[in-house]
């Protein structure tokens, strides 16, 4: 079992007590860390609020007691009924690494409405947002750039340096290309040492059954997964009024199509599709999230961190 | 196509509304960019090419829609020869007894009806009755649901078929109609009797067609009273009964009086004639008898009447002539009838009797001292019939009555009379013959009558007057143009004379005592005073008595009773026995053949102009209305397939 993290511990009261975000603001900032903690600050506002104070300082488990431990943390009582020495390990004792994975296709660099966010941008600022409360929290936190393969790696850490470098490395993220996301996994499996908390941020727009082989990896690995499917308001409501040539932004594969005429088999497929991608994060443990470019992330993602809290008391 | 309103044609430019919009909104150039096409693949091409193909279809029935319902207020109709020329149609009607027969009226009603659908607002049908005689019960007329109410509410009656009045009148009516398609609708049952008569090889005029029923129900059991005599020598009545069909038949035959049952008697009747005796006391003072048989496909003819009988004979009186006296012959024979003989006497010197008729034939009463006797009996309402010989006495007292008698010239040829009067009394004799014994006499000598009073009962050759009849009421007068000599004709000697003579001085003496037995469609004489006719018993719906002189044509068959000039006289009408033959005429190809294969002159000039206003060929046609509920339909079709198109 991974260990609890305070961002994970969101109660679901603080969902209702969060404050609007401004997405218009949180675009038009000048700095990615800026972005960053903006998201951040509203997300920890609502926690402030609330009358719970956090469980960090919480009892979490009992170990045996190992030579060059503190004596000090020997439960005494505990020996006194059962003649053994056991170490009390607290949650605030436990640090955790997160892993975020941003998807740097060209399909991720979309926008359906001139002034508004590229599902890039809006997933970027996601990563940096979960990056900045991780080293909030002490936590440690990694990076990995999803192109063709793994085209960036930061081991997971919780310094400075660490931070400004991985602002750095997000905030120079140039989407080009289709991306080979199971790849991508694949090679993560491959270099992350210890079991992780693995963020994905994309619009998996994969071969279905190289993303479960993928996924399910990671899920070998004790991995714990979570999917943000980063998705534009168009391709989730297809609600373009008049016929046009469509151009794959990936591929740039055209098609002259009727979109009254064909929105109804594309709603069909597209759900089909999310649904199964849904039910692969499942059988891989973890979860999927899908956000939506015109909406704030915080609402989203906290809803689904007050579900995950729930789910797990 | 022609248009009644061309201006709204204007109407269809709205079709380049839709166009616009749909270019307008088509836009498909534009370009798309888009994350991925994975879920637009080929179906959404389908799609596309399918919602193409609906926007292009639902532009179209936008388009037709506008058209067609811009085209229907335009009032669109052809006019094309053939559509344009209005019919005309006239439903002959036969009323006869015979269609009483169960299933005819019904059957050929039905089809009568089913003919005038064929027709249009602005054509014209007319109906006529064919019984007794040729009579338009609505003339023609562009009112055809007048016609058809008509013909609805018509009903058959008791009279005798005669098929070749109404051929001719229908045929000349129809003839006078120009550029019209022309139809004559023979509602009748094609009895052999109503054709009687019919002149084959004269068709109908030059472009009327006649439409004929298909068969009519053939009777199963038909039988008919065909006349009732009193027993001579003992009480009781003769009643001859005519059997038609099947082969034998057993019938039960019941007389009545006052609703009193007096005989009753079952018979073995066999095909063709059958005499049977009814003996019974019959009561003082009854009016009458009812002979009824039980009733089988004609029942009309299965009940039968018998006034009282009355003495059989009356007296004409006659002046005296050189031998041979042929009035006096024909008069003497009808003595072999046993009933409404005529007793033929030469006329006295003084106090002639007013209750006879007076037939005169030389000049010697136009002289004194007997003209005064004349005067004073013609003055009294005493019956006359003069022949005219040209004596200046005679054209003397002719010209004071008004009457104006000239002599024709001889000429090489002998005259024939035309233009027969068939309905008139005194021709009652030939009325369900042919008046063509009549038309067959020869005449070398005549004279042409003239008087604003007298009414011709046949004509001259040229139409001057030659029988004519006299009667304002007061005095009966029948007045033949032509003296009765072998020199001046050879009407004695022909077969024509007697019936003629026996059934005109019936008439001038109105000698209705006498006969007491009738047929529907006989013309009744009776006296000229003024009296009461009442329906005793029969059929007859009309039971409401009525004040008639002269003489009366009763339509339905019974008893009745005529009381006037203090006397009482019972009379028994009877249904025409030969309408109960309900055999149809037996060659069908002659009926065929009326229709004349001559184009006439008049359709020949009509057919090349449009005979039909533009208005009312287009409200024959109504296209308007069609293209409306097309217009609907279409507009139906647009809003379903716009649906689809739309989401």
């Amino acid at each position: 079992m991974s260990p609890p993290s305070p961002i994970l511990n969101a109660p679901p009261a603080v969902v209702q007590r969060l404050p609007p975000l401004d997405l218009k603001l949180l675009a038009e900032l000048p700095a990615l860390y800026l972005q960053a903690r903006y998201l951040v600050d509203g997300f920890l506002n609502g926690c402030h609020r609330s009358p719970q104070k956090g469980s960090s300082v919480e009892f979490a488990e009992y170990r045996s007691y190992q030579l060059g431990d503190d004596p000090r943390r020997v439960d005494w009582r505990l020996f006194g009924r059962t003649e053994r020495l056991h170490i009390r390990q607290y949650e605030e004792e436990t640090q955790l690494r997160i892993f975020l994975v941003l998807d740097a296709s060209a399909s991720m660099d979309y926008s359906s409405r001139p002034q508004a966010m590229t599902k890039l941008g809006f997933a970027r600022i996601m990563v940096a947002g979960l990056g900045a409360l991780a080293r909030r929290q002490g936590d440690a936190f990694g990076l990995g750039l999803a192109g063709p393969d793994l085209t960036d790696f930061l081991r997971a850490r919780s310094s400075l340096t660490h931070w400004k470098a991985f602002i750095g490395r997000l905030a120079a993220v140039i989407p080009a290309g289709p991306t080979d996301l199971a790849k991508v996994l694949e090679s993560l499996a491959e270099v992350i040492p210890k079991r992780a908390m693995i963020f994905i941020a994309s619009d998996f727009y994969e071969e279905p059954v190289r993303l479960r082989v993928a996924l399910q990896r990671l899920r070998h690995d004790h991995h714990e997964i979570i999917g943000l499917q980063v998705l534009d308001p168009l391709e989730l409501d297809f609600d373009h009024a008049h016929a046009g040539i469509f151009t794959d932004a990936e591929t740039g594969r055209r098609l002259e199509l009727d979109s009254p005429a064909v929105r109804a088999g594309y709603l069909k497929r597209f759900r089909r599709f999310c649904a199964e991608l849904d039910e692969m994060f499942h059988e891989a443990g973890g979860d999927l999230v899908t956000l939506r470019t015109d909406e704030p992330p915080v609402a989203a993602l906290a809803h689904y961190l007050a579900v995950r809290s729930q789910r797990r008391k | 196509m022609n248009w009644l309103f061309p201006g709204f044609l204007a109407g269809a430019s709205l079709i380049a509304l839709p166009i616009i919009l749909h270019f307008l909104r088509r836009r498909g150039n534009l370009v798309v960019l888009f994350p991925s096409l994975r879920f637009l693949s080929e179906t959404a091409l389908r799609d596309t090419r399918r919602h193409h193909l609906f926007r292009w279809l639902t532009l179209l029935l936008r388009c037709l829609a506008i058209a067609l319902i811009a085209a229907a207020f335009a009032r669109p109709f052809w006019m094309s020869s053939a559509v344009s020329r209005r019919q005309v149609m006239v439903v002959a009607m036969d009323n006869s007894m015979s269609m009483q027969a169960s299933g005819r009226w019904e059957k050929l009603q039905g089809w009568a009806l089913k003919q005038l659908e064929e027709l249009f607002p602005g054509d014209q049908a007319g109906l006529l009755v064919m019984n007794p005689a040729p009579v338009w019960l609505v003339p023609l007329t562009d009112d055809l649901e007048r016609v058809r109410s008509a013909l609805k509410s018509a009903r058959p009656g008791f009279e005798t078929t005669r098929y070749s009045g109404a051929l001719r009148v229908a045929g000349e009516k129809l003839a006078l109609q120009p550029g019209a398609a022309k139809t004559l609708v023979w509602l009748a049952d094609e009895q052999r009797v109503g054709w009687r008569g019919v002149d084959f090889a004269q068709p109908l005029p030059p472009g009327v067609k006649i439409r004929f029923a298909d068969s009519v129900p053939e009777p199963n059991r038909q039988a008919a009273i065909t006349s009732l005599n009193w027993l001579v020598n003992q009480p009781g009545l003769e009643a001859d009964v005519h059997l038609y069909a099947p082969w034998q038949d057993q019938r039960r035959i019941t007389v009545s009086a006052d609703g009193r049952v007096l005989a009753e008697q079952t018979v073995m009747l066999h095909v063709g004639d059958n005499k049977i005796t009814l003996p019974f006391s019959r009561p003082e003072n009854v009016d009458g008898c009812r002979v009824a048989m039980d009733a089988d496909d004609l029942p009309a003819d299965d009940t039968a009447w018998i006034a009282p009988a009355t003495p059989a004979s009356a007296a004409v009186w006659l002046d005296k002539v050189p031998s041979p006296d042929f009035l006096a012959h024909a008069l003497l024979s009808t003595k072999k009838l046993g009933v409404a003989a005529l007793q033929p006497e030469p006329l006295p010197e003084a106090n002639w009797p007013v209750a006879g008729v007076v037939v005169l034939r030389s000049d010697d009463v136009y002289r004194s001292p007997q003209v005064s006797q004349l005067n004073r009996y013609f003055a009294a309402g005493g019956a006359l019939w003069i022949f005219v010989d040209g004596s200046a006495d005679q054209l003397e007292w002719l010209k004071q009555h008004g009457i104006s008698a000239t002599p024709r010239e001889a000429a090489e040829d002998a005259w024939r009379l035309q233009d027969w009067n068939s309905d008139h009394p005194a021709l009652a004799a030939f009325a369900d013959q042919s008046l063509l014994p009549l038309m067959k006499v020869e005449f070398h000598q005549g004279f042409d009558l003239a008087s604003e009073t007298l009414s011709p009962v046949a004509d001259w050759p040229d139409g001057k007057m030659a029988l004519a009849e006299w009667n304002n009421g007061a005095h009966r007068l029948l007045l033949a143009g032509f003296p009765l000599n072998r020199a001046a004709t050879d009407w004695p000697v022909r077969p024509s004379f007697v019936p003629f003579v026996h059934q005109a001085v019936r008439w001038l003496g109105s000698f209705s005592g006498r006969q007491t037995d009738w047929c529907v469609g006989d013309t009744v004489p009776l006296p000229d005073q003024p009296g009461t006719w009442r329906v005793l018993d029969g059929p007859a719906t009309q039971r409401e008595s009525k004040v008639v002189g002269g003489s009366i044509c009763p339509e339905a068959p019974g008893l009745y009773e005529f009381t006037g000039g203090g006397r009482r006289q019972i009379f028994a009408v009877n249904p025409p026995a030969e309408e109960s033959d309900l055999t149809p005429w037996p060659k069908p190809e002659q009926l065929a053949a009326l229709e004349s294969n001559l184009r006439s002159v008049r359709e020949d000039n009509s057919a090349a102009a449009p005979l039909m206003s533009n208005e009312a060929a287009e409200n024959r046609q109504r296209l308007w209305w069609w293209m409306l509920a097309a217009a609907g339909l279409v507009i139906l079709a647009e809003l379903a397939l716009a649906n689809r198109t739309t989401t």
